[in-house]
């Protein structure tokens, strides 16, 4: 079985009321699903974006204050996205495979959880 | 006086031969004989006459060198001399002529006779032949280093299990036991596409003198060695009657080595496959004789158990490595699968939860559910075969299969109600996910509202290759009038454009006209194969 998530506690505490979280997932019911419960949740959800190329865009535009991020897209893993991201942005990586190495070296502290994952858990800190 | 044979006068001194001495001498089954003081043979017992051809009275007349090898003559001649000096006992072997003009090697013994005052009065010796003895050492040591040599192949062989340097060693060894100027051995390989080719390995000379040649074919020569009927021993092959018939050469193709004495035997397996044929040969005619004939027989015999086990070892180590193989490519697809399963579970998690977000009623909730959920399973289905099977290739399917089953639950009466054309396009795990749900998306739109709401509609999906992309027009007629583009656009829109833009690497267009809606939807080659 995959790992268990990581501590929720380790993702910087941010009010969840109007902050801007950017959604990166290529699955629909997934991404959509996640931007409903962000939405619900007194945040502003930002995407989906499907790929890395969209997901650059949307923080190019506006970068957000926090993210979910899927690892694996079509058009890459998730590494070019966590760079472009601000710093002090709240981020936890959704995936169904797990970090590869060089990406967990980089990001030692972003938390991981693995797929499928209780939208609200993401809100539990 | 003592009764005994006057023997001669030798000077003032006569000798006289004790009776009994002389009787017994003619029982010794060697060649005895006496001397004189001097050396000069003055009696021979029977047998020594008849071997010299010399009576009695001829006795004296016998003339060393007619009876000596020349080459050894000298040595003879002075351990005699040496012996009648000091009067020491002399020995040596050598061969002696006899009246048959054949020579025999005989182990000599001389010893003198003295009187009572200590002088010699004469030499008494014996011949021993011992030519049949020294044939029969020198043919046992001959034995014995054959024996050595059919040894050593048979350990070599045995633990030999690399075909070509295995065939070197018999070619080798059958060159070294029949004293061959040169041996060759043809060995038939049989490929795994069943395609026979000949390797040979040589011995005696450098591999270029054999290069310019052909293959030898089944000539007469060749044909029982290489048939497995027989050996083939020929004191000349010129000579012989099978030799010369066949075209081109007739006989030896120019500049091939000279070979008078041949010996081919074929070599062949336990199952009676002929495995091949040692061929030696000698530019020299009678070089061949039947015990060579017997020694290499036994040494294809040998190399016959040693194909045979090279055979089996090599098979033995194909089918592991096979089976390693197939073990790690079932792990592979173990993986992938497990993956696979991880992701429709996902996949099924954020389908129930958003369904449910967007549905009125449980009872709409479950009819869309089920329904897209069956997409998800055809798609599955679509790429599951080559998973299941022995099929080595990766999972994939075309886009034919993929649009027939998700229409096919909206469609009643596909003939008349489906049309589809385009060209076989190979479809991968990915792709037949995202492309199965957003086709699910429009027929299930095509069913609520559209063509496939009814009975007299109709929905043509045409599909090309452009560039790297696919381009795929869905065409819906024969539905319920549009009066214009509807207002809201439902989940299933979100969800169809987000898949062709994001997974599908695309986009998805929509015009509605009078006459049914008109669909684009337009994919990435390379994410569809995914």
């Amino acid at each position: 079985m995959a790992p268990p998530a990581s501590n929720a506690a380790t993702v910087p505490p941010i009010s969840l009321k109007g902050a801007r979280i950017l959604v990166v997932e290529d699955e629909p019911f997934i991404a959509f699903d996640l931007m409903m419960a962000i939405e619900e949740s007194g945040a502003v959800a930002i995407g989906p974006a499907a790929t890395v190329a969209e997901a650059l865009d949307f923080i190019g535009n506006d970068p957000p204050d926090g993210a979910i991020l899927d690892v694996n897209l079509p058009d890459g893993t998730v590494a070019a996205v966590l760079d472009a991201l601000p710093q002090g942005a709240a981020i936890v990586v959704h995936t169904g495979m797990g970090m590869p190495p060089e990406i967990r070296t980089r990001h030692p502290h972003i938390p991981v959880f693995y797929k499928p994952t209780e939208p609200m858990v993401f809100f539990a800190g | 006086m003592v009764s005994g044979v006057l023997l001669v006068s030798s000077g003032a001194q006569q000798s006289i031969l004790p009776a009994d001495f002389a009787a017994m001498a003619e029982l010794l089954p060697d060649l005895a004989w006496v001397a004189d003081p001097r050396g000069r043979i003055i009696w021979g017992n029977q047998r020594w006459r008849e071997y010299f051809g010399a009576t009695p009275e001829t006795i004296g007349d016998n003339d060393w060198s007619s009876i000596h090898d020349p080459d050894i003559l000298p040595e003879v001649t002075r351990i005699w001399v040496q012996a009648l000096t000091t009067g020491e006992p002399a020995e040596m072997a050598f061969p002696l002529r006899g009246a048959d003009g054949v020579y025999r090697v005989f182990l000599t013994r001389a010893r003198p006779m003295r009187n009572a005052n200590g002088e010699i009065v004469f030499w008494f010796g014996v011949n021993t032949d011992v030519g049949e003895l020294h044939a029969a050492t020198a043919a046992l040591a001959e034995q014995k280093r054959l024996l050595e040599i059919l040894n050593r192949t048979a350990a070599s062989i045995a633990s030999e299990l690399d075909l070509e340097r295995l065939l070197q060693t018999v070619t080798d060894v059958g060159v070294q036991i029949t004293g061959a100027a040169f041996g060759a051995f043809f060995y038939n390989v049989l490929t795994d596409a069943g395609l026979a080719y000949q390797l040979y390995t040589i011995s005696g000379v450098p591999r270029a003198n054999f290069e310019k040649f052909p293959m030898p074919r089944a000539t007469q020569v060749f044909a029982p060695t290489f048939d497995g009927t027989g050996i083939v021993r020929s004191d000349d092959i010129l000579a012989d009657p099978r030799y010369g018939h066949n075209a081109p050469f007739k006989g030896m193709p120019e500049g091939h080595l000279p070979v008078r004495s041949y010996l081919a035997v074929p070599v062949i397996s336990r199952s009676g496959e002929v495995l091949g044929g040692l061929l030696l040969g000698h530019p020299e005619p009678n070089i061949f004789t039947a015990s060579h004939e017997q020694l290499v027989v036994g040494i294809a015999a040998q190399a016959a158990i040693g194909i045979d086990n090279s055979r089996l070892y090599d098979k033995a180590q194909r089918e592991i490595a096979e089976r390693r193989q197939a073990e790690e490519d079932r792990l592979v697809i173990m993986r992938e699968l497990n993956h696979r399963v991880k992701n429709l579970f996902a996949i099924a998690v954020g389908m129930v939860t958003m369904t449910a977000r967007t549905s009125e009623t449980t009872l709409a909730m479950a009819e869309t559910l089920t329904g897209r959920l069956r997409a998800l399973a055809h798609a599955h289905q679509l790429i599951r075969p080559s998973v299941a099977s022995d099929d080595q290739r990766p999972m994939q399917t075309n886009i034919a299969a993929l649009i027939g089953r998700i229409l096919a639950p909206h469609v009643t009466d596909r003939a008349r109600q489906l049309e589809m054309s385009g060209p076989d396009i190979p479809v991968g795990p990915n792709g037949a996910t995202s492309l199965a749900l957003v086709l699910h998306e429009l027929a299930t739109n095509a069913a609520k509202y559209g063509a496939l709401s009814g009975s007299e509609g109709k929905v043509s999906i045409a599909w090309k290759i452009e560039g790297q992309a696919m381009l795929l027009d869905w065409i819906e007629r024969g539905g319920p009038a549009i009066a214009e583009q509807p207002q809201r656009k439902g989940f299933g829109t979100d969800l169809a454009l987000m898949s062709a833009k994001g997974q599908l690497g695309g986009s998805i267009t929509h015009a509605w006209g009078s006459a049914g809606v008109e669909i684009q939807l337009r994919a990435s080659m390379e994410r569809l194969s995914s």
